[in-house]
C-alpha cells in the first residue's frame, strides 16, 4: 500500500496512536522528573543509608533494559498478586528508567553550584530543605534543560514498548505491526509513524533549546 | 559589664593532624567590633567560619547569648539567622535578582510577610544608592556592588552578629572603598561585628578592638591604637612591617 492508501484507510487510528504515543510521553516524562528529583534529593541528603538507596535506585533501573523491565511489570508481578492494566505497565516502565537519568542529569547540574552557595544558604539560617527547594533545584534543574530535552526525547522513543502489550489505542509503533498483520503495509506504514515520531522531537528540541535560552544562568 | 552578645572558649580547631589553632577565647560585647588580622592561613577565616558552624571545631565552645553553637545543635539553623556572615566570593544567588537575594530568607526562612521585608530592602538598597539595580541579576552588578548587596541580604535577617570574611579582597582597588564605606557606617550604627582584613587602615579605623592571630592563637589583642602604634610583640611588629615600604638609596 501507498502511504496515500495508509493514510485514508488508518488515517484515524495513526491519530488516536500518536495521541497516545504523546500521553504517555508526556506522563512517563512528568513521573520521572518527580522520582527523578526525589532521588536526587536522597542522594545528597546527609543521612546517609538514604544517599545509598539513591545510589542504588539509579544503578539498577539506569542499567535495566525496558523491555525486561516491562516483562516483570506484566508477567513477573502478577505471581504476587499485583496485576496492574497494561497502560500502568507500560507507564510504569517508560517513567522509572528515564528517572534514573534525570537523576543524573540533575546531578550534573548540581555539580555546578559552587559550594560557597550551598555555605551563603547554610549561614542564612536555611535548613537542609528550604536550601535544596530554593538555591540547590533551582540552579540545578536550570543548568539541566539541554539533557532534560534529550531525556524528553528519549522517553517519547521509549515509549514503543507499548507495541509489546495489547494496548486500546496503540501506539505509533504499535500501529505499524496493527496495521502489517492486516494489510501489506511495508515500509511506508512505519513511515508514517517515523515521521510523526521525528516531528514530535523536532518540536521537542525547538521548545527546550529555547527554554534553556530564557532560564540558562549566567554566572 | 553586660553579658557578652558571643563567647569562644578554649577552642581547638584541626583539619586532620594539622592544629589550626589551639585553646582560643574570646568575648564580644555588644555593639563591638572586632578585627581580625594576622599573616596568610594563621586561621582567621577558619575562625570567623567556626562561629556559625560552617567548620567543626574539635574542642571548646562558642555561644551566642549563651545558647552553644554547633554542628550538632537542634537550633543550629535558628542560631544562623541571627548571625549575619558576608564572604569574599559574595555568594549571591545567580539565578535570583538582587531583590530577590535579599528577601529569601527573610521571607522563607523567618515567614516574614513580603511587603514588610520588601519595603525594609529597598530602603537599605537605597542607602547605598543600589535602589535601581533591585531587579538587576547579580552578574550585571561589579564586584563591589555585589559585595554591598550581600551585606544588605545579611542586614536584613535582623542578625545580632556580623562576621565579613575578607570582603575586599576579591575586589578591585577602587570598589574597595565603597564596600568599607558600609562597614564603616554600620559601626558607627553600634552594630556588633567581626571583620577578617588584610586592609590595615580600614581595620584601625573601624577597630574597637584588634585580635592579632599567629601560630595558632592569639598572640595580641589591644585597640588600634596600642596594636598598630605600640606592638607589644615582635611578631605583631614583623607583619605590621610587612605593609610598609622602604627603598635603600645609597
Amino acid at each position: 500500500m501507498s502511504i496515500g492508501e495508509l493514510l485514508s484507510q488508518y488515517g484515524e487510528k495513526y491519530l488516536s496512536a500518536m495521541l497516545m504515543t504523546w500521553e504517555l510521553t508526556f506522563l512517563a516524562f512528568l513521573l520521572a522528573l518527580i522520582i527523578g528529583i526525589a532521588i536526587t534529593v536522597f542522594r545528597i541528603c546527609p543521612i546517609r543509608p538514604l544517599r545509598m538507596a539513591g545510589e542504588f535506585y539509579v544503578q539498577i533501573f539506569r542499567n535495566i533494559p525496558g523491555a525486561a523491565l516491562l516483562i516483570i511489570l506484566v508477567y513477573a508481578l502478577p505471581y504476587l498478586g499485583i496485576v496492574w492494566s497494561y497502560f500502568a505497565c507500560v507507564l510504569i516502565a517508560v517513567s522509572l528508567i528515564p528517572s534514573a537519568f534525570c537523576s543524573e542529569y540533575l546531578m550534573a547540574g548540581i555539580n555546578t553550584i559552587q559550594l560557597g552557595q550551598i555555605e551563603a544558604a547554610r549561614a542564612l539560617g536555611m535548613t537542609f530543605f528550604q536550601m535544596i527547594k530554593n538555591v540547590v533545584l533551582p540552579q540545578a534543574i536550570r543548568s539541566s534543560v539541554l539533557p532534560l530535552t534529550n531525556l524528553l526525547v528519549a522517553t517519547m522513543l521509549t515509549t514503543s514498548l507499548a507495541s509489546q502489550v495489547p494496548l486500546s489505542p496503540t501506539d505509533l509503533t504499535g500501529i505499524v505491526s496493527y496495521i502489517n498483520t492486516r494489510s501489506v503495509g511495508g515500509v511506508a506504514a512505519f513511515v508514517i509513524s517515523a515521521f510523526l515520531y521525528c516531528m514530535t522531537a523536532v518540536v521537542i528540541g525547538f521548545v527546550g533549546n529555547r527554554i534553556d535560552k530564557k532560564v540558562r544562568i549566567l554566572r | 559589664m553586660a553579658e557578652p552578645v558571643l563567647t569562644i572558649e578554649h577552642l581547638t580547631k584541626r583539619f586532620g593532624d594539622l592544629e589550626v589553632f589551639h585553646d582560643i577565647s574570646l568575648d564580644i560585647h555588644e555593639g563591638e567590633v572586632i578585627v581580625i588580622v594576622g599573616p596568610s592561613g594563621c586561621g582567621k577565616s577558619t575562625l570567623l567560619r567556626c562561629i556559625n558552624a560552617l567548620e567543626e571545631i574539635q574542642g571548646g565552645e562558642i555561644r551566642l547569648r549563651g545558647e552553644l553553637i554547633s554542628k550538632d545543635s537542634k537550633h543550629l539553623a535558628e542560631l544562623r539567622q541571627k548571625i549575619g556572615m558576608v564572604f569574599q566570593n559574595y555568594e549571591l544567588f545567580p539565578h535570583k535578582t538582587v531583590l530577590d537575594n535579599i528577601l529569601l530568607a527573610p521571607m522563607k526562612v523567618q515567614k516574614r510577610p513580603k511587603d514588610e521585608v520588601k519595603e525594609e530592602a529597598i530602603a537599605m538598597l537605597a542607602r547605598i544608592g543600589l535602589a535601581e539595580k533591585a531587579d538587576n541579576f547579580p552578574r550585571q552588578l561589579s564586584g563591589g556592588q555585589k559585595q554591598r548587596v550581600a551585606i544588605i541580604r545579611a542586614l536584613c535577617m535582623h542578625p545580632e552578629i556580623l562576621l565579613f570574611d575578607e570582603v575586599t579582597a576579591a575586589l578591585d582597588p577602587e570598589m574597595v572603598r565603597e564596600v568599607l564605606e558600609v562597614i564603616l557606617g554600620l559601626a558607627d550604627q553600634g552594630r556588633t561585628m567581626v571583620i577578617v582584613t588584610h586592609e590595615m587602615q580600614f581595620a584601625r579605623a573601624v577597630a574597637d578592638r584588634v585580635i592579632f592571630l599567629d601560630d595558632g592563637g592569639i598572640v595580641e589583642e589591644g585597640t588600634p591604637e596600642q596594636f598598630f602604634d605600640h606592638p607589644k610583640t615582635e611578631r605583631a611588629e614583623r607583619f605590621l612591617q610587612t605593609f610598609t615600604f622602604e627603598r635603600k638609596r645609597s
